[in-house]
């Protein structure tokens, strides 16, 4: 892309946006870092974050940046402005990852306004890598394929959204590096345009936009609070134990006030599994699919309670806004419902009880309550049998 | 129908407007699944069916610094009225709507130029601000559409055999008893004719009260094919039974009533000549 002979960029030029990533990314490292050991979900997220600094460096180093006509490239200001409220929107509610993703995307604003457009195209792909090396963008990846293929096509939903979180990164990381590959090839040709500052001031103002349709879009439900009554072992059919809890599940949920992980069975083989979790700190309560997911299991179906489900799940006056879960693993089933919430309320929608916490809400809880079917077994009657006869006890209200 | 081609050099054939007018007819396609966009679906697909029209023409002025701002602006505003709407309780649909409209009119801004989107704003203010209220005046509007059609229908059809007696909007032919209800008043036909209609004054006139006045002739282009459409199901419903009043022949007859309308309204032209010249952008 550099003509021979063109006078190249200083150095600082080259090093100051990988260290703006760095400080911003730094207060919010240790918590990368926890979820990568934690999280069987983002086990793998350091390989991207290599990956993607391995086409940081190869980029930079296959396409010296030509010294810059003007000082800072303008059409860099709209991607810069536009991560830096999706961070000072991280901060304000307490998001980490919205606050992790900014680092990079201020990072890489910051390579566009000191090293050109262009590049900045090139550099893309290793942004994308760096958000998919970070906790809970694998999760949401996999929440938005299932929401996507629900929506485009409900019939065909049941097996194409099955796809695991780990095959989804791999596979936008493979079209990210797909996508470098071909702007790279138009670079080297001299046919890839710089990008105006109108464009990418509409592209930003565009993207708020449409995230803000989807927020607005998918508004959180709550409802009335949900407690299962905690001491009561025996009830109907049902006897209950309480089940160790596995190292990973101990480091997930590390800060939680309360871990218990039960299990209840009939005598004619019903067993369902349910898990209490209850915690100060809204950031220890984590989605079951998140868990699921790393558990190896695929989700078929995450959505909230509705009226059809109803019948099904008699939780009796006092229904929560719960969610109901199927998903397949190997010839198993699973099927499962959940809320999280506080004493006064519940909801399925652990983002929106995030977003909109109170101050006066807390302690925060979780409940998930699970069967899983092998074979011809299905799962959903000993779920419906389990909720009917379950001794629920209301919250206040 | 169009005034732009008279006279001038045919434009070169370019294939991206016709891929992307197909794109965008897909794309109605898909919002008019209930599944992403309940309500109006037809009022989307024809939405997007205008975008492609918008296409296909060859737009002339390319987009400058000022639509490129004034696109930034739209999307902003997007943004606004989107982030709004969750807080705005009884207000939230309507913002919700606006967004989407404000957010489809920047990209045309951007794509197409400032005075493009200007072109594009009626009829997107059509469906997203005079749809949605459409039910607050249906007193107002549906009944006397309803009682016209009702009454032109049993007019004709009391010409042919069997006595005809009308009582409101409720047709008595022999045994059989039509009612005209809020479904049938054309309502729907004229809020999907008004699409059609705008393109068509847009291309042939210039000026606001000759575009206004060609509008008007929308008016008895609907009353007449709702009109036609309510005999047609009376005389139907004789023939076959009353079950065609319920099932898809009545969808079918009510599409059939669309193209109706859309052609007596083109036909119409003729009473509004063209008005501008062959060199002249309608805009």
């Amino acid at each position: 892309m550099t003509a021979v002979g063109a006078p190249q960029t200083r150095p600082w030029r080259l090093l100051a946006p990988a260290l703006v990533m760095l400080a911003l990314l730094a207060p919010n490292l240790g918590w990368i870092w926890q979820a990568w050991t934690s999280s069987p979900l983002d086990a793998w997220g350091w390989a991207f974050l290599l990956l993607g600094m391995l086409w940081w460096l190869l980029v930079l180093d296959l396409v010296p940046p030509a010294a810059p006509k003007r000082v800072l490239d303008p059409a860099g200001w709209s991607p810069l402005a536009l991560f830096a409220v999706a961070g000072v929107l991280g901060l304000v509610l307490d998001v980490r990852v919205a606050q992790a993703a900014a680092a990079l995307g201020i990072g890489w604003a910051a390579a566009w306004l000191l090293l050109g457009g262009r590049l900045a195209l090139l550099l893309a792909p290793a942004l994308v890598l760096g958000l998919l090396a970070l906790p809970t963008t694998g999760y949401l990846l996999q929440l938005g394929w299932t929401a996507a293929v629900g929506w485009l096509a409900p019939a065909a939903g049941l097996a194409a959204g099955a796809a695991g979180v780990m095959l989804l990164k791999a596979g936008v990381a493979l079209t990210a590096l797909a996508a470098g590959l071909l702007l790279g090839g138009l670079a080297r040709r001299g046919r890839l345009p710089a990008l105006r500052a109108a464009t990418t001031a509409y592209a930003a103002a565009a993207a708020v936009a449409m995230l803000g349709l989807v927020a607005a879009l998918n508004p959180p439900g709550f409802g009335p609070a949900l407690l299962l009554a905690e001491d009561e072992w025996a009830f109907g059919p049902w006897l209950g134990a309480e089940i160790p809890v596995s190292p990973a599940e101990r480091r997930l949920f590390a800060d939680s006030r309360k871990l218990s992980k039960r299990l209840y069975s009939t005598r004619d083989g019903q067993r369902v599994s349910v898990l209490l979790v209850e915690s100060d700190d809204v950031h220890d309560l984590h989605t079951p699919e998140y868990c699921l997911s790393g558990s190896g299991w695929s989700l078929l179906r995450d959505a909230p309670l509705t009226a059809a489900d109803g019948p099904a799940l008699a939780f009796g006056d006092a229904i929560p806004a719960a969610g109901a879960l199927t998903a397949v693993r190997g010839g198993q089933r699973l099927a499962g419902v959940y809320w999280f919430g506080s004493d006064t309320r519940s909801t399925d929608d652990l983002a929106g009880l995030r977003l909109q916490r109170r101050l006066s809400d807390g302690p925060w809880r979780m409940i998930l309550v699970t069967a899983v079917g092998d074979g011809d077994q299905r799962p959903e009657p000993a779920l419906r049998r389990f909720v009917r006869d379950a001794p629920w006890l209301a919250g206040e209200s | 129908m169009t005034v732009d081609g008279a006279g001038a050099a045919a434009p070169p054939t370019r294939v991206w407007p016709l891929v992307a007018g197909a794109g965008l007819v897909a794309l109605g396609l898909l919002v008019q699944s209930p599944q992403v966009l309940t309500g109006e679906p037809l009022a989307h697909l024809i939405l997007a069916a205008t975008a492609a029209v918008l296409l296909l023409q060859r737009l002339r002025a390319p987009a400058g610094a000022a639509s490129a701002l004034l696109g930034v602006a739209l999307a902003l505003a997007a943004a606004a009225a989107a982030f709004a709407s969750p807080l705005a309780g009884a207000l939230r649909p309507g913002l919700l709507h606006a967004a989407l409209a404000l957010l489809l009119l920047s990209a045309v801004a951007m794509g197409f130029g400032a005075r493009m989107a200007g072109r594009v704003a009626v009829p997107l203010l059509v469906l997203v601000v005079l749809v949605p209220v459409l039910p607050l005046f249906e007193a107002a509007l549906s009944y006397p559409m309803r009682r016209l059609s009702a009454l032109l229908a049993a007019a004709v059809l009391s010409l042919g055999p069997g006595e005809v007696r009308l009582a409101g909007t409720e047709l008595a032919w022999g045994d059989l008893r039509v009612s005209v209800t809020s479904a049938c008043s054309g309502l729907t036909l004229l809020q999907n004719l008004l699409w059609v209609a705008w393109w068509t004054v847009l291309m042939r006139h210039a000026g606001l009260l000759r575009r206004g006045l060609h509008m008007l002739l929308a008016l008895p282009a609907v009353v007449i094919a709702n009109t036609l459409r309510v005999m047609v199901l009376a005389l139907a419903a004789a023939w076959q039974g009353e079950q065609v009043l319920l099932g898809t022949t009545h969808v079918v007859i009510g599409w059939l009533a669309v193209a109706v309308a859309v052609g007596l309204f083109l036909a119409m032209e003729q009473v509004f000549p063209a008005s501008a010249g062959p060199e002249r952008d309608a805009g």
